[in-house]
């Protein structure tokens, strides 16, 4: 069977890379995705734990309690969470380039 | 009573499961947005948001909870005798849909009558008590096993919701047909001729 590509949410993927760097707690992930999208993504807290609660269920990310604050959870990437970004990621980029090639992005396109 | 305790009190009707690991971040993750948000606007389309997306969630939360309990949990006896049950209600959403239950309409003949009585009423009652009685199956069952208490086992919808559903649903129809019009012409029933004199009249002028 082929390997598929794009198979997260847009909200699943927002988290997983905002997770990419380093462990954070709910409203840690909701600021980092609202600034990694310049605003355009704002999460509520039922998306937020819906879509953690199912990435959690497919093993890509995990939950450890903070030390300083017991009542606090952080989320942070597994290695399968992890390698599923990259696979997403490594899809995008494949699908920018050829976007630029057929010049479909045009002016207004992303320029990395 | 704050808001942020309604909205905890409205949490309760998420899945138990889903309560206990998420409900008191979903709290905590809200008070930091309030918290950081000054304009009194923003704060106000926090509130609109978190209080419309949740009649979502409880429902999608439940309705996934109760699709695996159904797929993973329900015995199969559930499974075939509420697939039963819907197959004895479907007549009578079939008649109620094209308007055969309106009794100005309704034929008199004996033949239609004696089917119309058995699709319209006759079937919802055979649907109702197989729920019930699968219901009972479900209580002692689980009782004879021991696994639970039987208060709790009788009142536990989450593995034999099928038959409660239908079997509610077949109930209410029951209960809409005794008190439907047509009935009377159909059942002849004299506590009905007494509540609801003009249907009898109308029965009288038919015949």
């Amino acid at each position: 069977m082929k390997k598929q590509y794009n198979q997260l949410p847009q909200v699943a993927f927002s988290i997983l890379l905002a997770l990419s760097l380093r462990p954070r707690h709910g409203y840690e992930i909701m600021q980092q995705v609202a600034e990694d999208s310049d605003g355009k993504l704002t999460l509520s807290p039922g998306t937020l734990y819906g879509s953690i609660k199912q990435l959690r269920e497919r093993r890509l990310i995990e939950e450890q309690t903070a030390t300083s604050d017991s009542r606090r959870r952080y989320y942070y990437l597994t290695d399968l969470g992890r390698k599923s970004l990259e696979s997403e990621l490594e899809h995008y980029e494949r699908s920018l380039i050829l976007a630029r090639k057929r010049q479909v992005l045009g002016d207004s396109g992303v320029q990395v | 009573m704050k808001l942020i305790n309604v909205y905890r009190k409205v949490l309760g009707a998420y899945p138990k499961s889903y309560q206990k690991d998420y409900a008191g971040e979903m709290v905590r993750t809200l008070e930091d947005m309030l918290h950081e948000e000054p304009k009194i606007t923003k704060r106000a389309r926090i509130w609109t948001t978190a209080f419309a997306e949740l009649p979502i969630y409880v429902v999608k939360l439940n309705a996934a909870v109760l699709g695996r309990s159904y797929a993973l949990d329900t015995p199969d006896y559930v499974k075939r005798n509420a697939a039963v049950s819907i197959a004895c209600v479907v007549p009578f959403l079939a008649l109620l849909s094209i308007n055969e239950l309106d009794p100005s309409v309704l034929p008199t003949a004996p033949r239609w009558t004696d089917t119309y009585q058995f699709l319209a009423i006759g079937l919802p009652v055979l649907a109702f008590l197989l729920c019930a009685a699968t219901v009972m199956r479900w209580f002692f069952v689980r009782r004879m096993s021991g696994t639970r208490s039987s208060n709790n086992t009788l009142v536990d919808i989450k593995h034999n919701w099928p038959v409660v559903l239908v079997g509610s649903f077949a109930f209410i129809i029951v209960l809409f047909m005794v008190g439907h019009d047509s009935v009377h012409c159909l059942t002849d029933n004299p506590v009905n001729a007494l509540h609801n004199p003009r249907a009898t009249l109308q029965c009288i002028e038919k015949d």
